[in-house]
């Protein structure tokens, strides 16, 4: 009660707060012109702010979102979660599944935002638009906008580069000298950014850029230097006559510690101990193993402009069969046009090799079907493939106004003397700049929501009773999938990951149940334990399976019929 | 007053014969009992604690023993229980924790327990291990996860059953022209395969005593549990075995401990008793171990150790002539080598006699020969020969639903006598480990300082010099540690006086490895007078520190 009462003032302050009125508003096409929840797409938020938006949104849409914490972090945050589909419609929990995360990284924050995003889009779209409406009846979405909240806010509030750090804030002892992350960088200068450090030095291998003043480039091989490049901003902690050598949360990689083809430091480093001995991980794994209706999965990444999937590994190659590939082709093709810019790849072809990587143990422990997207790329700055320096240099100057630069500055540091500090903001280089955010989002989100609406979609087509005689009569029953996505992998058949489809039929007593191998040619198999129920192994995508059974009825006989399958969801339908 | 070690072992030996006698092995509930009765009487010796809960509630104990501060000193973890049926590891680990104990007392083991710590878990498989216990006695391996082994959408839905009451499994076997088994020649007990290029044919088929629960052609494939503790572990770890889990380490007993370990830097070595075994024969170093940043096998400096450590275990325990190196995909043995770096060593701690024919010809001709060494029957004369009373369940025929109208047995070879000795065989066992666990953990790695010295260079002006070199028989740290996070390097810190100054050399000075017998020669150059100290530790090979006064 009081609760709701709390709502109702806060909309009212909203609305008393809101500068404009909705008649003063004309919708742009894709967007939701009038949202409850006003959020700006345009910066990044820590996790507290991604948090105050969770909560926003499960307030407005009660029927449609609902907020619970799947863990906790390292340093106590709890790992957020909005579930959201049509709460009114179906079992819930028993609707195909959709797994959306991001940040796993920590300096790659921007995941968060896209997937946060695709929560309010989401919701904000539920009423006004049919397809929304329709996927959030057939579906559902669990979406964990940041899986990474100690080091996502160590990376905006802490002393940090655009790559630092890339892991959580477990300390490791990087150089096994019994001290923990004792060297790391510090913000000399105090702008809220660790730049370079540069220091005058005749035999130093870097001069000003003569084109773009306060920029350094490399001498020519001939040339005389002007400035030697001392590295990231910071000083010599434990005087072990080294610079930021072991610094907070390095090196573990939280993406090379899920529990497929896992492998230790010496083959796969960051690796940590063992399958999810981290515990943002391992929150994550434990929330899929509960939730074995997900049957597709987004993780999102930065950058470069990539659709990943597996394998991570050559060895693995045999884990993504033809069918499968197939199945990942048909979206990540798609995935290409719906974001201009970005490509789809494999992880160990195009990339590099991985093990114990997130999506591998989606695909490989789980049969999920599953892809990391890296957000942001070259491309978007001129929409254009090939790209130069220079065309970073003029990106900065005419489009964010050297808003990322900084420029160089007199330092005076304890052990390289009078230095200068200057270069990159953190926010630039990985981060979508603000104005293409949005953008970025929507897109991806789109490709993900088009890799959700094709989980298994099962339908039970026809019906057909044919009476035997003697009291026996032969019920035959085609169930379809309408979307691309089978309800198990080849995978998962193979290795029996994901439970059999069951197909029964209640309300008749069942003398016999056969799976129908070719129906013309009345090609059957009989399944001699528990009739009623027939096991199948796989509903293929776009495709039919036909069960059959002989029940002790009578023509027009009242039984119904389920289709239950883990991913695939649970259909029925009624004879009556 | 000094104690006399016999005389102490005397009165040790007479006030354990004054307890009542352990006379079979020890079910969870009275390791528990035994635990708690050593923590009572050596209180200054031992720690209890229990570092997780099974599925079914039952506790994974650990018995840290030594004197001082426990965790600052080198440590030796000895683990039993591994894989559930293997009873004789518990009774091995749980043997040695009180020999230990129960010699605090004299000076060799004193000495021991103040310079070095045992960490002994005797239990990892208990819910498997209650089976032995059961009513329905039969070799599980599996914890108590409710699984669905053969992965059919349906959990624990076929289990063994008990067809002949005597409150075992055994076998099964089924009269039948198309089976594969015949009774073998040397007793006909013992089925064996047919050989259908020798001219035999096949009268038998063999099953597991049970039914077909679900009729699915399987027998007995998805009775209760569960994970196996043994194949849950990460080193060639497979998914989605029966027995194996999802995932590696999914089962709180499995974090527990491998958390536990990883949180003891002092670790230098895992002893385990369980079926994995490289004492009876070490493993073997070849090139093709290593690939690329794969490694598949022992590496070349470690398979040094391991074969001096399996030649100390012939000289305690005299395993039978070839004996194999058994290792196994999730086993914890393989994991404290290759992924937590450890040196690690296993054994069964028993092995199957071997059966000789009698030398004496009248002697000779009550048996058959046994031309293809069948493991069963020598398995059967020797249990014979030692009194050993029910090894051998007789082919008793019974009503089976699955089979109607055809003749099925049930019998065979009962469970666990073959992996586990008769009960009256352990107190040898466990003085024989002991002496061997006492003699492994003497070679352990020890830092000392030595030939600490400084030379006058000029006034004000010193080069001083040590040797940091290992006293133990094992090197520092092994290759294979080196290449993992989980083990410190060997730190040799110079700590300086006020107003001296370092000219040359390092304050803190990082070692990978030093050779058993083998040393690493430091120097410095140091300005100004006054006393310095170098101090040279790793948390699993100790610390030594010196001091010098440079004047």
């Amino acid at each position: 009660m009081k609760f709701q009462l709390y709502i109702i003032l806060f909309l009212l302050l909203g609305t008393a707060l809101h500068a404009q009125t909705p008649d003063q508003f004309f919708k742009a096409s894709g967007t939701p012109a009038n949202p409850k929840v006003d959020v700006s797409w345009n910066r990044y938020n820590t996790a507290e702010g991604l948090a105050e938006i969770a909560k926003k949104i499960a307030a407005a849409y009660p029927e449609l979102a609902k907020l619970s914490s799947i863990g906790k972090s390292y340093q106590g945050r709890d790992l957020w979660c909005l579930t959201i589909t049509d709460f009114n419609s179906g079992d819930p929990d028993r609707k195909p599944g959709f797994y959306i995360d991001g940040n796993i990284h920590s300096n790659e924050i921007q995941g968060a935002e896209i997937a946060m995003y695709t929560a309010w889009y989401l919701t904000e779209s539920f009423d006004e638009n049919a397809f929304i409406k329709d996927l959030l009846t057939k579906r559902i979405f669990y979406i964990v906008p940041t899986i990474n909240p100690d080091a996502r806010n160590d990376y905006m509030q802490g002393a940090n580069t655009a790559h630092s750090p890339r892991s959580g804030m477990i300390p490791i002892d990087d150089d096994r000298d019994g001290e923990y992350d004792e060297d790391g960088y510090e913000d000399l200068n105090g702008d809220g950014h660790v730049s370079q450090m540069r220091r005058k030095n005749p035999y130093g291998r870097w001069i000003d850029d003569p084109r773009n003043p306060g920029r350094m480039i490399r001498a020519e091989n001939d040339e005389r230097g002007t400035y030697e490049n001392l590295g990231y901003e910071g000083i010599d902690n434990d005087g072990d006559g080294q610079v930021n050598e072991d610094r907070v949360g390095g090196y573990y990689d939280p993406n090379r510690n899920w529990g497929w083809n896992w492998q230790p430091e010496y083959i796969q480093s960051g690796s940590h101990q063992y399958p999810f001995s981290i515990p943002e991980d391992r929150a994550v794994a434990d929330f899929i193993m509960a939730h074995p209706n997900i049957a597709g999965a987004q993780s999102y990444h930065n950058s470069g402009g990539m659709i990943l999937r597996g394998p991570g590994s050559e060895e693995d190659e045999r884990v993504y069969s033809r069918g499968d590939i197939q199945v990942y082709d048909a979206i990540g093709n798609l995935g290409e046009k719906i974001i201009p810019g970005y490509r789809y790849l494999v992880i160990y072809k195009d990339l590099y090799s991985t093990y114990g990587g997130e999506i591998e143990w989606f695909h490989g422990g789980r049969g999920i079907f599953s892809f990391t997207n890296e957000l942001y790329t070259s491309y978007l700055m001129y929409n254009k493939t090939e790209t130069d320096a220079q065309d970073r240099v003029d990106f900065s100057k005419r489009l964010l106004f050297e808003d990322d630069v900084i420029a160089w500055e007199p330092y005076d540091h304890p052990v390289f003397g009078p230095i200068e500090i200057g270069g990159t903001k953190k926010n630039s280089g990985r981060a979508d700049p603000g104005f293409l955010l949005e953008t970025d989002a929507h897109r991806n989100m789109a490709f993900t929501l088009y890799h959700a609406a094709q989980m298994p979609d099962l339908v039970i087509e026809e019906i057909e009773e044919k009476d035997l005689g003697g009291g026996y009569l032969q019920v035959t029953a085609v169930v379809g999938n309408l979307a691309i996505i089978p309800t198990h992998s080849d995978h998962d058949i193979k290795n029996k990951i994901t439970r059999p489809d069951f197909i029964k039929l209640e309300g008749a007593p069942v003398v016999s149940g056969l799976r129908v191998l070719d129906r013309l040619m009345n090609r059957t198999e009989e399944q001699e334990s528990n009739p009623a129920q027939i096991s199948v192994p796989n509903i293929s995508g776009m495709d039919a399976v036909t069960v059959r059974w002989i029940v002790k009825a009578r023509p027009g006989a009242d039984y119904t019929i389920t289709v239950d399958s883990m991913k695939g969801g649970v259909v029925s339908r009624s004879k009556e | 007053m000094q104690h006399h070690p016999f005389l102490l072992t005397l009165l040790f030996s007479a006030f354990t014969l004054a307890l009542p006698a352990q006379e079979r092995y020890h079910s969870p509930d009275e390791l528990e009992t035994s635990i708690r009765q050593l923590e009572r009487q050596y209180s200054d010796w031992l720690e209890v604690s229990s570092l997780a809960k099974t599925v079914e509630g039952e506790d994974i104990w650990l018995l840290t023993i030594g004197s001082g501060p426990t965790a600052e000193h080198p440590a030796l973890v000895v683990a039993g229980g591994v894989d559930g049926s293997h009873l004789i590891g518990t009774e091995l680990a749980l043997g040695v924790a009180r020999e230990l104990l129960a010699g605090a007392g004299t000076d060799s083991i004193r000495q021991l327990l103040a310079t070095t710590t045992f960490y002994i878990f005797p239990q990892l498989a208990p819910d498997a291990a209650k089976q032995y216990f059961a009513d329905l006695r039969y070799e599980r391996h599996l914890n108590g996860r409710a699984t669905d082994n053969d992965r059919d959408g349906y959990t624990d839905e076929d289990p063994y059953e008990d067809l002949n009451g005597d409150g075992m499994i055994t076998m099964m076997r089924i009269s039948d022209p198309t089976g594969n088994y015949l009774p073998h020649p040397a007793d006909e007990r013992i089925l064996t395969k047919a050989k259908s290029d020798a001219g035999t044919s096949g009268q038998y088929r063999i099953l597991t005593e049970g039914t077909d629960n679900d009729h699915d052609g399987n027998f007995n494939e998805d009775g209760p549990g569960g994970i196996n503790f043994n194949e849950n572990l990460t080193f060639n770890y497979e998914p989605f075995q029966a027995g194996s889990g999802e995932y590696a380490v999914s089962e709180p007993e499995s974090r527990a401990v491998l958390d536990f370990l990883y949180n003891h830097w002092n670790i230098f070595a895992v002893l385990t008793f369980g079926p994995s075994d490289n004492l009876a024969a070490p493993m073997e170093y070849k090139p093709s171990n290593r690939q690329g940043r794969k490694i598949s096998g022992i590496l070349q400096e470690d398979a040094g150790v391991n074969k001096m450590l399996s030649e100390l275990y012939g000289e305690f325990v005299k395993p039978p002539k070839g004996a194999k190196t058994t290792t196994q995909g999730g086993g914890f043995m393989e994991w404290a080598y290759f992924h937590f770096g450890r040196f690690s060593f296993g054994t069964p701690g028993w092995y199957l006699p071997t059966w000789e024919m009698p030398k004496d010809s009248t002697e000779r001709e009550k048996f058959k020969p046994n031309e293809d060494k069948n493991k069963e029957v020598d398995f059967l004369r020797w249990a014979e020969d030692a009194g050993l009373e029910e090894a051998f369940v007789p082919w008793t025929a019974v009503e089976h639903p699955d089979f109607p109208g055809q003749t099925v047995e049930v019998g065979g070879i009962a469970p666990f006598v073959m992996t586990n000795p008769p009960y009256s065989e352990v107190p040898a066992l466990v003085k024989k480990h002991t002496e061997f666990v006492m003699a492994l953990a003497k070679k352990r790695p020890q830092v000392e300082l030595v030939n600490v010295r400084s030379e006058k260079v000029d006034d004000g002006l010193w080069r001083v010099k040590a040797a940091v070199y290992n006293s133990g028989d094992m090197p520092t740290t092994s290759e294979i540690g080196d290449r993992v996070k989980w083990l410190k390097s060997l730190r040799i810190d110079l700590k300086l006086a006020n107003g001296q100054e370092l000219i040359s050399g390092r304050k803190v000075t990082l070692l990978s490895s030093v050779a058993g017998g083998g040393s690493s020669e430091m120097s410095w150059l140091i300005k100004g007078n006054g006393n310095i100290s170098i101090e040279a530790s790793a948390p699993h090979c100790g610390r030594s520190e010196e001091s010098l006064n440079l004047r």
